[in-house]
C-alpha cells in the first residue's frame, strides 16, 4: 500500500518537473523563433540640445512586422549616420514622418542614404542626405524641431518636407507634443515634453536579454486589461462625424495654410521644398487605381506653396510611370500588402531620384548656407 | 464573447471556480446556463429572447408530443416546432435575401419592394438546427423529451457550442445531464490540449492567414495565376483551421467541464472522393442533413434518379444554410452534382474505389477530390459570382497581374501539408501529444507561446459566426 503511494507520489513529482522542463524549453523554443521574427523595441533618451525625447542612440532596430527592415540610430534622432555632427559636407535633410524613418527596409535603402548614392554616383555636389523622422510627426514638429537642430546640421543645403498626407500640413490633427491649431486662431504651439514610454528600464532590459517580443506581449496585455468590457453589449457605436461643406473644407485649408507655409519657410532659413507622395497608384475592389483622391487639396497646395516661394515636388507622374512601366508597387512588402503602406526600396529610390533631378534642375536655387 | 478574448479567459476561470465551489450537480448546471446566457448576452442581449422562445417552445412540443399518441396532433406540433424555428431562422437570415431576389425579378415589372436592417443573431443557424433535431427525433420516438425544464435550456444555450457548433444532438448531450460531471486530471489535460490546438489553429494560422486571402478576394482578377492559386489553397487552409480550430476550442472547453462533444472534422484534406470529404468535413452538420434532409426525403431508396435529386436538394439546402447569398447555394449544387457523379461513377464503373486501389489511383482521386473543394471554396469565399469568375479565370489560364507569394501563407501550406502527410501515414502518433510524453508539455507550450506573441492586432471573427 505505502509502496502504490510512493510510487504514485513519484510518478506526480515525475510529471511535475517534466511539465517545468518543458515550460522552460518553450520559452527558450520561442526565444530562438523570436530573434528573427520579431520587431524590437526601442527606448528613449532625453536630448538636451533638441530639448525633446529621441529614439537612444546606438539603438539597432529590427522591424518584421512590415517588410524586414534594420536600421541603426544615431545621435540626435537621425537614422543610418551615428554622429550627424561629424558630417561636414553640405546636407540635404528630409523630415517627416515614418515614411522617412523607414524601419521597413535597411539603411542603405533608405530615402536620405539612397539620395547621398545617387549624389555621390551622378558626380554631383557632394551633398548629404539626413532623415529625420518619427511616425506620427506632421508640420508642426519640423517647424518647432529645424532652429533646434541647426547648429547640428549646418551646414544645411536644403529643406525637403516629405508629406503623403495632406492632413500632414493641416491644423488639429496632431498627436505629438507640438501642435497646429486652428482654435481660437491659427497658432503652433510646443507643448511640455513628456517621456513616449513609461518604463525604460523594462525596455532596457528587454533589448538585453533579447526578449522584446515577450515584453511587446506584457505591455499589450496590460492595455488590453485595462480595455476589458464585461457588461454585456450591444456595444453603442458613435454616428458619422458631422462633415463641413466642400467650399468651407477648401477655404479652411486655404487660410491654414497661409498661416503655416510663410511661418515654416522662415523657420527653416534655407530653402524648403515639399516632396508630396500620395498613395498612388493602389489596388481597390481588383481595379489599380491611379487617381489620387486627395488631389484638389494637394493642388490648392502646390498653389499656397507657390505664393510663399516654396518649392513642391510633385512625386504623383513618377509613381504612375514606374508601375506602367512594368515595376511593381513602390508601397508595400511581401509580409504586408504589396501595393499599400509604407514605402518599399523601390519607393525610397524613386523619391530621392525626384528629389535629387529637382535640385539638379534648379542649380541657382540652392546654395549650402 | 469570442473564446480568443482575454475577457473569456476571465470568464471561464469564474465558471470553473464556481463550479468547483458548488458541489451540488444541480447548481453546477444553474451556473452553466446563467454562463451560457451571459456568454451570448456579451454579444447583444436582446437576441436572448430568440433562444428563450426556442427553447419554450420546443421543451413544450417535446413533452406534449411524447404525451400525445394521436398522429394528427403529433403532426400539429411537430409542424408548430418548426414553423416557430424556422420561421425565425428565416426572417433573420433569409428576408432580406428573398426580397432581395424578388426585387431583382420584379424590378423590370416596376414592382419595388423594401429590405429591412436585420441583425442576424449569431449562432441562430446552429441552435436552430440542435432545437429541431430534438423535436424531430422525439416525433420519430428516438428520445424521450427531457422532464427539467432547466437542463432543456442549458442543451440549447451551452456555452461552448452555442455560437458555431458543432451542433449537438439530444440523445448525446441530454443523459449526460442525468450524471454528476468528473473534473479529471485527464479530462482537464486532453480539453486543454485540444483547446489550445484549437487556439493555434485560429489565432496563429487562420488569423494570420485572413490577411493575406482577404485582400486576394478583395481584388479578385488583380494577381496573377500563381498569386490567385496560393490565395484559394490559403483559404481552404484558413477556413479548416479557423472552423475546427472553433470545434477543437469548444470540444475541449466542453471536455473540461465534464461534457463530450463527437470530433467534427477528421482531417478533411486527405478525402480521396467528395463522398469521403463529407465524412471528414463538418461532420456534425453533414450527419444532421443526412439524417433530418436526406433521409426523410427517401434518400437512396427511391430509385437512381430520385437519389441525384435527394443529393442536390440536400446539398443546394446545406449552402443556403452557410449564407443567405446566391454564391452559397451554388456552393452546395456544386458540391450536390459532385457527390451525384461521385455517386454515379462508383455504381455504374467497376473499377475499384480510390480509396482502397492502387496509390495512383488514390492519388488521382485526391487530386480530384481537391480540385472540386477547392474550386468550391472560391464560390464560398467570394462576395458576388463575377468576384468567383475573375479568381477562377486567374487561375485557370495563368493570367498575369500583381505578384504576392506571401511568405506566411507558403509557410502554412509547407506544415499543413507535413501534417496530412503523418497522417496518411499513420505516423502522427506523436503529433497526439499525451500528457505523459516528454515532448507533450514544451510542445503545447510552444503552441501558446507563439499564438501570444504573433497573434494578429486586427480583429478577426471566426468565420463560422456568420453562418
Amino acid at each position: 500500500m505505502q509502496d502504490r503511494q510512493s510510487s504514485k507520489e513519484a510518478r506526480s513529482v515525475l510529471l511535475w518537473r517534466r511539465w517545468a522542463l518543458g515550460f522552460v524549453i518553450s520559452i527558450l523554443l520561442a526565444w530562438i523563433i523570436s530573434q528573427f521574427c520579431s520587431t524590437t523595441l526601442y527606448n528613449w533618451s532625453w536630448d538636451p540640445i533638441l530639448e525633446d525625447y529621441v529614439i537612444t542612440p546606438g539603438t539597432a532596430h529590427h522591424h518584421c512586422k512590415e517588410g524586414w527592415g534594420k536600421t541603426l540610430v544615431g545621435r540626435h534622432g537621425v537614422y543610418a549616420i551615428p554622429d550627424i555632427q561629424a558630417v561636414q559636407e553640405p546636407k540635404v535633410v528630409f523630415w517627416g514622418d515614418s515614411f522617412v524613418q523607414g524601419f521597413q527596409v535597411d539603411d542603405d535603402e533608405k530615402l536620405a542614404q539612397q539620395f547621398t548614392a545617387l549624389q555621390r554616383r551622378g558626380n554631383g555636389q557632394p551633398l548629404i542626405g539626413v532623415g529625420i523622422g518619427t511616425g506620427e510627426r506632421d508640420c508642426a514638429d519640423y517647424y518647432f524641431l529645424a532652429p533646434r537642430y541647426r547648429d547640428l546640421l549646418d551646414p544645411v543645403f536644403c529643406h525637403i518636407i516629405v508629406l503623403h498626407d495632406i492632413e500632414d500640413a493641416l491644423p488639429d490633427r496632431s498627436t505629438t507634443r507640438f501642435r497646429f491649431v486652428s482654435q481660437p486662431e491659427f497658432r503652433l504651439i510646443a507643448d511640455e515634453p513628456t517621456p513616449p514610454i513609461n518604463n525604460p528600464g523594462l525596455i532596457s532590459l528587454a533589448r538585453a536579454l533579447g526578449m522584446d517580443a515577450f515584453f511587446r506581449l506584457a505591455f499589450e496585455a496590460k492595455t488590453k486589461i485595462q480595455s476589458m468590457r464585461l457588461q454585456p453589449g450591444p456595444v453603442k457605436q458613435s454616428g458619422p462625424p458631422v462633415e463641413n461643406s466642400h467650399e468651407e473644407n477648401m477655404r479652411f485649408c486655404q487660410q491654414a495654410w497661409d498661416y503655416l507655409l510663410p511661418k515654416l519657410s522662415e523657420q527653416m532659413q534655407t530653402p524648403l521644398v515639399f516632396l508630396y507622395s500620395p498613395a498612388v497608384p493602389t489596388l481597390n475592389q481588383g481595379e489599380i487605381i491611379f487617381s489620387d483622391p486627395d488631389r484638389e487639396r494637394f493642388e490648392a497646395f502646390q498653389a499656397a506653396c507657390e505664393k510663399h516661394h516654396i518649392g513642391v515636388i510633385d512625386l504623383t507622374p513618377r509613381l504612375k510611370a514606374y508601375f506602367q512601366n512594368g515595376h511593381s508597387f513602390v508601397r508595400g512588402f511581401m509580409n504586408s500588402k504589396p501595393f499599400e503602406g509604407h514605402f518599399n526600396s523601390a519607393g525610397h529610390a524613386l523619391a530621392a531620384e525626384a528629389v535629387r533631378r529637382y535640385l539638379e534642375n534648379r542649380p541657382h536655387a540652392f546654395h549650402a548656407n | 464573447m469570442l473564446f480568443t478574448q482575454i475577457e473569456f479567459f476571465l470568464f471561464f476561470a469564474v465558471i470553473l471556480i464556481l463550479l468547483i465551489a458548488v458541489r451540488s450537480f444541480r447548481g453546477q448546471k444553474l451556473i452553466l446556463l446563467a454562463g451560457s446566457y451571459y456568454f451570448y448576452a456579451y454579444w447583444d442581449w436582446r437576441f436572448l429572447s430568440l433562444i428563450f422562445i426556442s427553447t419554450i417552445v420546443d421543451f413544450i412540443a417535446g413533452r406534449l408530443l411524447f404525451r400525445s399518441e394521436n398522429p394528427k396532433t403529433r403532426k400539429s406540433l411537430l409542424l408548430l416546432s418548426l414553423i416557430v424555428n424556422l420561421g425565425l431562422l428565416g426572417f433573420f437570415k433569409y428576408f432580406n435575401f428573398f426580397i432581395d431576389t424578388a426585387q431583382a425579378l420584379l424590378a423590370p415589372l416596376g414592382f419595388h419592394l423594401q429590405s429591412l436592417h436585420i441583425i442576424l443573431p449569431v449562432g441562430i443557424s446552429f441552435y436552430t438546427f440542435q432545437t429541431l433535431s430534438y423535436t424531430i427525433d422525439i416525433y420519430r420516438k428516438k428520445i424521450e423529451p427531457c422532464s427539467d425544464f432547466f437542463d432543456f435550456a442549458l442543451f440549447v444555450s451551452f456555452f461552448p457550442q452555442l455560437v458555431a457548433g458543432p451542433i449537438v444532438r439530444a440523445a448525446d448531450f441530454l443523459p449526460q445531464l442525468q450524471t454528476p460531471r468528473r473534473f479529471t486530471l485527464d479530462r482537464s489535460y486532453c480539453g486543454g490540449r485540444q483547446f489550445i490546438i484549437g487556439l493555434f489553429k485560429k489565432v496563429f494560422i487562420a488569423d494570420r492567414l485572413a490577411m493575406f486571402v482577404d485582400v486576394v478576394f478583395a481584388n479578385a482578377g488583380a494577381f496573377d495565376g500563381v498569386t490567385t492559386w496560393l490565395a484559394v489553397i490559403a483559404y481552404a487552409i484558413q477556413i479548416y483551421c479557423d472552423f475546427s480550430g472553433y470545434s477543437d476550442m469548444a470540444i475541449g472547453l466542453a471536455r473540461i467541464l465534464g461534457f463530450d462533444f463527437h470530433a467534427n472534422f477528421n482531417h478533411p484534406y486527405i478525402a480521396s472522393s467528395i463522398q469521403d470529404f463529407w465524412r471528414r468535413w463538418h461532420i456534425s452538420l453533414s450527419t444532421w442533413l443526412r439524417d433530418y434532409l436526406y433521409i426523410p426525403l427517401g434518400g437512396s431508396r427511391r430509385g437512381e434518379i430520385r437519389t441525384y435529386i435527394n443529393l442536390m436538394l440536400t446539398m443546394l439546402l446545406g449552402g443556403l444554410w452557410h449564407g443567405a447569398a446566391w454564391t452559397f447555394v451554388f456552393w452546395g449544387g456544386f458540391h450536390g452534382a459532385s457527390l451525384a457523379v461521385n455517386r454515379w461513377r462508383s455504381e455504374h464503373r467497376k473499377s475499384v474505389h480510390p480509396a482502397q486501389g492502387h496509390p495512383w489511383n488514390r492519388l488521382g482521386g485526391w487530386l480530384l477530390t481537391m480540385a472540386v473543394v477547392l474550386i468550391g471554396w472560391v464560390f464560398f469565399r467570394a462576395p458576388t459570382f463575377s468576384q468567383a469568375l475573375a479568381m477562377l479565370r486567374q487561375m485557370f489560364f495563368l493570367q498575369s497581374g500583381v505578384a504576392w507569394l506571401h511568405p506566411f501563407a507558403i509557410f502554412c501550406l509547407g506544415l499543413m501539408a507535413v501534417i496530412h502527410i503523418l497522417h496518411a501515414c499513420k505516423k502522427e502518433k506523436w503529433l497526439e501529444l499525451p500528457l505523459h510524453a516528454w515532448h507533450s508539455p514544451a510542445v503545447l507550450f510552444l503552441l501558446l507561446w507563439l499564438v501570444m506573441l504573433y497573434h494578429p492586432t486586427d480583429f478577426q471573427p471566426f468565420i463560422y459566426f456568420q453562418f
